[in-house]
């Protein structure tokens, strides 16, 4: 396997890095979670950052991990469809159609949370559901595939799944679309 | 503010400045000085700490006098920190960013809208014409071909269904004009293969034998249908054109004696076709008004039975039977035309 140095990755992708902390930021704004210090991006590991404050709630702890998630996965669609319609299906692509594609796709590579991410969700998961809370209960397939998907960022999924939900998606959902 | 006594030098100093040192609370030399005085490889964690007063605040410093402030990530904070800390903004250069991120995807959605348009319009024609209807087909391709400037094969089809939208109508000069312009701009763009533009031509030809006919320029329809059948052997209507246009020509000229033979090969080409079984007994109308042969009439109002029971309510096989009827009854030969001008409404003579 090539090895890529991860600062190679985070200037071909930084803007998933700044929307991935700034969605970590929102979310803890929206559960009234401080937040203590933010590095948006840097071209060193972890190439962004967010310290909040301890967490003891489930629901919290759930949102921020998963908040990056959500909204690079739904930004990367968003931005990815109009662009690729253009580009692959109707093969006119210009800088704009192009120029959107890169930051779609580099939006969707930071979806997936990071190892803290994915850690802190597995054991507050596991403390809130032997106190049987029922969102925990709920979304612990969920804190599995996440704690699964992050492992497997070794094999490059967290880009794969970029490139997936950019270019595969819309070529999915216009061909369903179309009958 | 809260002040305590360092327990190495004895002096006071405010909390905040103190530190709990392998716990004893110290001021800052003293700390460094019990620290150097240990002389440890590493510190321990937990054994040095800020001793910390919970009256000033840890993030601005200011000083609340005895009150004691709540505490947010182990830190004292006043309420204006705490207010900040957690409702965190995002700075201005972030929000600019994804504000011209949102901008420039909704220039892009809108310009591409009409891709998506015509994306969408596309299928739904292939789909109608699929179905047979060449009306949604002709409407839907017209709309594709609007929104898709750039795709020269779009008004071909576009033109192509309409065209064949009109042939079911039997409006067969459009037909002729949507098939004309499908095959002329097939041939210059070179978007479509050999094959696609002489399909374009047979059905051009198809169009105007049928225009020709109903504009009774036989003779012309015959020679049209005689040039598909050369031009394209195994196109499958070539034969029954010739056969239409040469009844109309045996008609025009009034041998009833090929008008039968060709009626007749017609019929045993499709014998429960209504169309084919009432022309037999037009063509024996004919000869029975020519020669007074009852064989003739008898068989004619025996076909007539069939092709009436074969056409249910066809309104065109009626009109077509009334005019047999005549011929029979009165041994008068008209066409439809003349017919038409004798006895139907719109037509300046009186019913008889």
């Amino acid at each position: 396997m090539i090895i890529i140095p991860g600062w190679l990755i985070a200037i071909a992708t930084f803007p998933g890095i700044i929307v991935h902390e700034a969605a970590h930021v929102l979310f803890c704004k929206l559960r009234k979670v401080a937040v203590l210090k933010v590095c948006y991006l840097q071209f060193e590991n972890p190439p962004g950052y967010v310290i909040h404050e301890n967490v003891t709630d489930f629901t919290s702890n759930f949102l921020i991990s998963i908040g990056p998630f959500l909204v690079n996965s739904a930004l990367c669609v968003l931005i990815c469809l109009p662009a690729f319609i253009r580009v692959r299906t109707f093969e006119m692509g210009d800088p704009l159609s192009y120029t959107l594609l890169w930051l779609g796709v580099s939006i969707g590579m930071h979806a997936f949370p990071s190892n803290q991410d994915a850690s802190n969700l597995w054991h507050a998961a596991g403390a809130a559901v032997k106190r049987l809370n029922l969102l925990a209960l709920l979304a612990y397939p969920v804190v599995i595939a996440i704690y699964v998907a992050n492992l497997l960022r070794f094999f490059w999924l967290d880009y794969l799944y970029g490139f997936a939900l950019g270019l595969g998606l819309p070529e999915l959902a216009l061909k369903y679309a179309a009958g | 503010m809260r002040v305590s006594t360092c327990q190495s030098c004895g002096n006071e100093f405010p909390c905040s400045d103190l530190y709990v040192v392998f716990d004893r609370t110290l001021c800052e030399p003293c700390a460094d000085a019990d620290l150097a005085a240990r002389n440890l490889p590493q510190v321990p964690p937990d054994a040095v700490r800020r001793l910390g007063d919970p009256t000033v605040c840890g993030h601005c410093g200011t000083d609340q006098g005895r009150q004691e402030l709540p505490s947010v990530a182990g830190v004292p904070a006043c309420p204006a920190c705490e207010q900040r800390l957690r409702n965190p903004r995002l700075p201005g250069w972030v929000k600019a960013a994804g504000l011209m991120i949102l901008v420039l995807g909704g220039v892009e959605l809108a310009r591409n809208w009409r891709l998506f348009q015509g994306y969408f319009e596309i299928p739904r024609a292939h789909r109608a014409a699929k179905a047979g209807d060449f009306e949604e087909a002709a409407s839907q391709m017209t709309l594709a071909a609007k929104h898709l400037p750039e795709i020269p094969d779009l008004p071909i089809q576009q033109w192509y269904f309409q065209g064949m939208a009109s042939m079911i109508k039997g409006q067969f000069d459009q037909a002729a004009e949507g098939f004309e312009k499908a095959w002329q701009q097939a041939g210059k763009s070179g978007a479509f293969d050999k094959k696609s533009r002489d399909a374009l031509e047979q059905w051009l030809m198809i169009a105007k034998v049928n225009s020709l006919l109903e504009k009774d320029r036989n003779d012309d329809a015959l020679t049209m249908a005689r040039k598909l059948k050369l031009n394209f052997p195994s196109n499958p209507s070539g034969d029954s054109l010739i056969n239409a246009a040469g009844i109309a020509v045996a008609f025009d000229g009034k041998d009833y004696v090929t008008f039968e033979k060709l009626a007749r090969e017609y019929l045993a080409s499709d014998p429960k076709d209504p169309l084919a079984t009432s022309q037999v007994a037009s063509a024996l109308s004919c000869r029975y008004a020519e020669t007074g042969q009852e064989s003739f009439n008898t068989e004619a109002m025996e076909l007539l039975d069939k092709a009436r029971k074969l056409s249910g309510d066809d309104k065109s096989f009626k009109e077509y039977e009334e005019r047999i009827l005549h011929r029979l009854k009165t041994r008068e030969v008209l066409d439809k035309k003349e017919y038409d001008r004798r006895f139907r409404s719109g037509g300046k003579g009186q019913a008889k």
